[in-house]
């Protein structure tokens, strides 16, 4: 049976389960299951409970992202200045993105971030025509 | 003449071609010549560059090429009043000597020479409010924490800026990260914590990277007196915000609230009483311990004291991040500063998910907490959305009961499945197919979840509905299905 172990002082990075899963997904690209199991050993926790913490969030990816990433910004001021157009726009395209919550580029809005690199969200300024 | 140039290097700059600029004029004058600052404010004509002459002139240019000329005399920079932001486009994030040439980590190192009741005292005379959306006491919360037996303590940064529309706490880690490290260390000072942890969302990549510079460097210093600062970062969950949520994340677990009391002063992050500010709370402190609490408390109005720090955005002409007095009105923001709409204004945005909208015709109001708080709006973090003509309200309230839907934790019912409920019913508003019987729901709905939800996340997600509701209503009226009539 595994048992929560006694949280020892002071708290380093080792013992947070979120800072665990950024390392993993930062070496993968996104959660393999093995990886999560390992870790679940490795923190001696309940595969349940990595699993539980991992499917929160919405940035952990289970499954392997594509080559490129396309993520348009729902903010408030990019949804006043057209990103559900810019949506539009993509699907028709055949792109497929992710969406964020706010990206807080608001000046620039509507954004899309394009590997990392944040940008306008002009149709007529995306790579793909 | 020598000229030295500032290139705004945050992410909005960055984003309009900021790198192309800083190329260019360091072939120009040299790099030397040349230093990379935070924010400059007018984020909407980045890439921004601010070009100081050695007889005392600035001037400001946008584009790549700086093919416009701006006036720092506009009111959009003539109205500010920067506190939090005094160092933010003057010093180089990255850079800690020139961070202390500017006076970064003076008034800390005068504070530890003063006893802790002291500063506390002094924040509380400042009159200062959490800056993060609830307006508490920031001097009260420093009390309840101090006065705790136990012999660790915490302090904790609230660096999960999540509202849509909200960009200040980013400015402020981007541009000015010391002061932020320099007002926590002061906090933990004041109520006896030895630890600290920031939580940074993870869509803040550049605030996160000048951090990481900036504690690294601090501690090499030796100028935090000791505090180690860790860096937690967020996966993406808004529900994070909401302190105890955010307390459970540090601990590496699932972001979910818990009911409070106890509150997190007397048990926070692992048991321990827990300081837990905003990262714009702890960014005015060191300006107020340098000054006093009662030069801050001489700005602002009776119930909202000192400076607030706003973003500015939507379908306005100046695009960018302000910081005024408490009390000045949405018209002056808007109109004066903002420069007018892009089409006819409509209304203002503020706070977010959890805030309202002001009606054009109340733009007279005053920003601080109890006015916004009395039209069904609140101050919140910052956030200040310009909504014009061709916006439908119950589109806008829909948009933001989406955004709570994909946000709710799932941890207690009302929010849950309330939020999913109003928005199907929001649906019917849009599609224009509701029928008077939808109408009497949407509200006793908004009521139910209002009332019974576990955290602010659920307790304000009608807000957006019942400020539409209270102020547009005939567009809800107008959306019933054609033949009805209610």
């Amino acid at each position: 049976m595994a048992t929560k172990p006694e949280r020892p002082a002071p708290h380093g990075l080792g013992d947070s389960l979120v800072e665990r899963l950024h390392a993993v997904q930062q070496e993968h690209g996104y959660l393999p299951r093995e990886e999560l199991q390992r870790l679940a050993r490795a923190m001696a926790r309940p595969l349940s409970e990595v699993m539980g913490v991992a499917s929160f969030y919405h940035l952990f990816r289970l499954v392997p992202p594509g080559l490129h990433r396309c993520v348009v910004c729902r903010g408030t001021a990019c949804f006043v200045r057209g990103a559900e157009r810019l949506e539009a726009t993509l699907r028709q395209r055949g792109v497929a993105f992710e969406t964020a919550s706010c990206v807080g580029a608001c000046g620039q809005a509507p954004v899309v971030v394009l590997d990392g690199a944040v940008g306008s969200g002009d149709p007529g300024e995306l790579p793909w025509q | 003449m020598a000229v030295t140039w500032r290139c705004c290097d945050a992410t909005a700059c960055r984003a309009a071609g900021a790198a192309a600029l800083r190329q260019r004029l360091e072939a120009e004058v040299g790099a030397e010549r040349v230093k990379p600052v935070g924010c400059l404010r007018l984020c909407g004509q980045g890439p921004l560059a601010a070009a100081d002459h050695d007889d005392g002139r600035s001037e400001l240019f946008g584009g790549v090429a700086g093919e416009r000329r701006l006036d720092w005399a506009h009111p959009f920079f003539a109205l500010q009043r920067p506190v939090v932001l005094e160092r933010c486009g003057l010093v180089d994030p990255s850079s800690i000597d020139d961070a202390l040439a500017q006076g970064a980590y003076a008034t800390l190192a005068a504070c530890r020479l003063r006893p802790a009741a002291e500063l506390v005292e002094e924040v509380v005379r400042s009159g200062l409010r959490g800056r993060g959306g609830a307006g508490y006491p920031t001097g009260r919360k420093w009390q309840l924490v101090a006065a705790q037996s136990n012999a660790s303590k915490v302090v904790v940064c609230n660096a999960d800026e999540g509202d849509p529309g909200a960009f200040m706490d980013r400015s402020v880690m981007e541009g000015d990260p010391h002061r932020l490290l320099e007002g926590m260390a002061i906090a933990a000072q004041a109520v006896g914590a030895a630890e600290a942890y920031i939580y940074v969302r993870a869509e803040y990549p550049l605030a996160i990277e000048r951090l990481r510079t900036a504690i690294a460097a601090a501690t090499d210093r030796g100028v935090l007196a000791g505090l180690p600062i860790q860096l937690r970062i967020g996966a993406g969950a808004y529900v994070c915000g909401e302190e105890t949520a955010l307390l459970h994340s540090i601990e590496g677990g699932r972001g979910t609230p818990r009911p409070r009391p106890p509150y997190p002063a007397a048990s926070g992050l692992w048991g321990l009483p827990t300081l837990i500010n905003n990262v714009e709370t702890f960014a005015a402190i060191p300006a107020i311990l340098r000054e006093g609490g009662d030069w801050y408390a001489a700005m602002g109005t009776a119930g909202s004291k000192g400076t607030k720090v706003f973003a500015l955005s939507g379908a306005i002409t100046h695009t960018g991040l302000i910081e005024v007095e408490m009390g000045t009105s949405l018209r002056t923001i808007v109109e004066a500063m903002g420069g007018g709409g892009l089409g006819v204004v409509k209304a203002v945005q503020t706070g977010g998910p959890s805030g309202g909208c002001i009606p054009v015709e109340l733009l007279d109001t005053p920003v601080d907490y109890a006015s916004l708080q009395q039209l069904g709006s609140i101050m919140g973090s910052g956030g200040m959305v310009v909504i014009d003509g061709s916006m439908a309200m119950p589109e806008l309230a829909r948009y933001f009961m989406r955004f709570c839907v994909a946000e709710s934790c799932g941890k207690c019912l009302p929010c849950r499945a309330g939020t999913v409920q109003l928005e199907q019913l929001l649906d019917r508003f849009v599609e224009k197919r509701a029928s008077p019987a939808d109408l009497a729901q949407l509200e006793q709905l908004c009521g139910m979840v209002k009332a019974t939800s576990l955290c602010g996340l659920g307790q304000s997600a009608p807000n957006p509905v019942l400020s539409t509701l209270r102020f547009f209503r005939a567009e809800y009226e107008a959306a019933l299905a054609p033949g009805v009539v209610p």
